[in-house]
């Protein structure tokens, strides 16, 4: 019967995936052994302007993962059209376009394109927004400032 | 002794060369954006929740006269007369983008329950072997084993369990008791209803030829974000894609503006002689009900 033990068992599945095929240019790892809570790194995207960015993340799941989306946050600063300034993203995948075909690694290489490819159209900071669209070259000064 | 010099400007800009009045304005912007996508949120929230609050996830039983009413003063009102004739009960969905899917999955349970007649077996077995291989048919097309195992094992299990019931099948509040077990419960429902969704996908990805003209989205993204996304409403290519998978047949009465009501069959050549199952479907614009005789 799905109860919270599915959530766990899948959380092991992702966490053994992410550890025998480690996808390029992320990591997670769990904080303690409830898997509840994982701490993750992505880096910039090389030939962009986050090349050679650290940014780190929390996710937090519920006993509802998979059929819910987890919890997840910058807790490095990042200047981005999708990102609030506590760290919290506005992005579809995470919100009403959620499925539980995204495990751990997806939604980490999800977020990983979404921070060269911002939705300017749901903005979560309104200067990165702002600036995206009106005035591409201080955006990415203020991108390559924040890596 | 040299000292460095220091950048005493009165009109001091920021490191993004703004001046006060322009990070103030900044400021008042992220605040006003802010307020705005958390009152978004919450009026999506809310309404959720009274949605939640005012429907089960299936109701009981109306008859189509108390449904009827419901529609009073609205211009499909009189489709229902028609729709009459045919049936006479409905089971109420709840609209939070599964109707779909649980009104189909509470109907195929439903006659698999309490149908042991010879050909409802065969049908059984035939739909448990095509279940019993989704799972290769699913990883084929891009899932990932980690994803879909555990809705596969889920679906099997609760299908398996359909032939041998501990409970009394000619016993309908029994029936009922069960598949709102199943079907109404939050997260082994989500389950069930999700591992649909990933097996029209699959189905439409194997068979993208054929129904790629009928969508905008490239095959890939519409399964993506249209099939697999736990709150999105059927289309009708999903259902004709479950349809067509799972070798099952629906019929689905639309209400109509001029008070008449419109029969489309999936399979079209479906008939409705009680040879095999037939799913029974009540559409209002946006939304299914489960349709009962």
């Amino acid at each position: 019967m799905a109860s919270s033990s599915t959530a766990l068992r899948r959380l092991m599945r992702d966490l053994k995936k992410i550890e025998d095929e480690p996808p390029v240019g992320l990591s997670a790892t769990p904080v303690d052994e409830s898997l509840m809570q994982w701490e993750a790194v992505i880096l910039g995207p090389e030939e962009t302007a986050w090349e050679g960015g650290i940014f780190k993340l929390y996710m937090e799941f519920s006993e509802d993962y998979p059929n819910k989306a987890p919890k997840v946050k910058f807790t490095t600063k990042v200047f981005h059209p999708n990102v609030y300034s506590d760290g919290s993203i506005c992005i579809d995948i995470l919100k009403h376009q959620w499925s539980p075909i995204y495990d751990v690694a997806a939604i980490l290489t999800s977020l990983q394109s979404l921070l060269c490819d911002p939705n300017p159209s749901s903005p979560a900071n309104s200067l990165a927004a702002r600036l995206f669209v009106e005035n591409p070259k201080e955006y990415k000064r203020r991108v390559v400032k924040c890596v | 002794m040299s000292e460095a010099p220091t950048s005493t400007q009165p009109d001091k800009k920021d490191d993004l060369g703004l001046t006060p009045e322009e990070i103030e304005e900044n400021k008042k912007a992220q605040q006003e954006l802010e307020a705005h996508n958390e009152a978004v949120t919450k009026q999506m929230e809310d309404l959720k929740n009274a949605v939640r609050k005012d429907m089960p996830f299936v109701s009981k039983y109306l008859t189509l006269d108390e449904y009827k009413l419901k529609w009073e003063g609205n211009k499909f009102y009189d489709s229902f007369d028609s729709i009459m004739t045919k049936f006479s009960k409905v089971r109420e969905l709840r609209r939070d983008g599964n109707c779909f899917y649980r009104a189909i999955l509470w109907q195929i349970f439903e006659y698999f329950l309490v149908n042991k007649s010879e050909h409802a077996l065969v049908e059984y077995d035939k739909i448990l072997k095509k279940i019993e291989g989704a799972k290769q048919d699913l990883m084929d097309n891009g899932y990932d084993e980690v994803v879909v195992d555990m809705f596969h094992d889920q679906f099997l299990e609760e299908f398996k369990g359909l032939s041998e019931p501990k409970i009394d099948v000619t016993d309908d509040e029994a029936v009922e008791k069960y598949l709102e077990e199943r079907l109404c419960d939050e997260s082994l429902a989500s389950y069930l209803i999700t591992y649909i969704r990933f097996i029209i996908s699959a189905y439409l990805k194997a068979n993208r030829e054929m129904y790629q003209p009928f969508i905008e989205l490239d095959m890939d993204t519409y399964c993506q974000i249209r099939v697999d996304a736990v709150e999105q409403e059927a289309e009708e290519i999903c259902i004709i894609g479950l349809m067509n998978y799972l070798d099952l047949a629906v019929e689905i009465i639309q209400v109509q503006p001029d008070g008449l009501a419109y029969t489309s069959k999936i399979p079209e050549d479906a008939v409705d002689d009680e040879s095999r199952f037939i799913g029974r479907l009540l559409f209002t614009p946006g939304h299914y009900d489960s349709l009962h005789i």
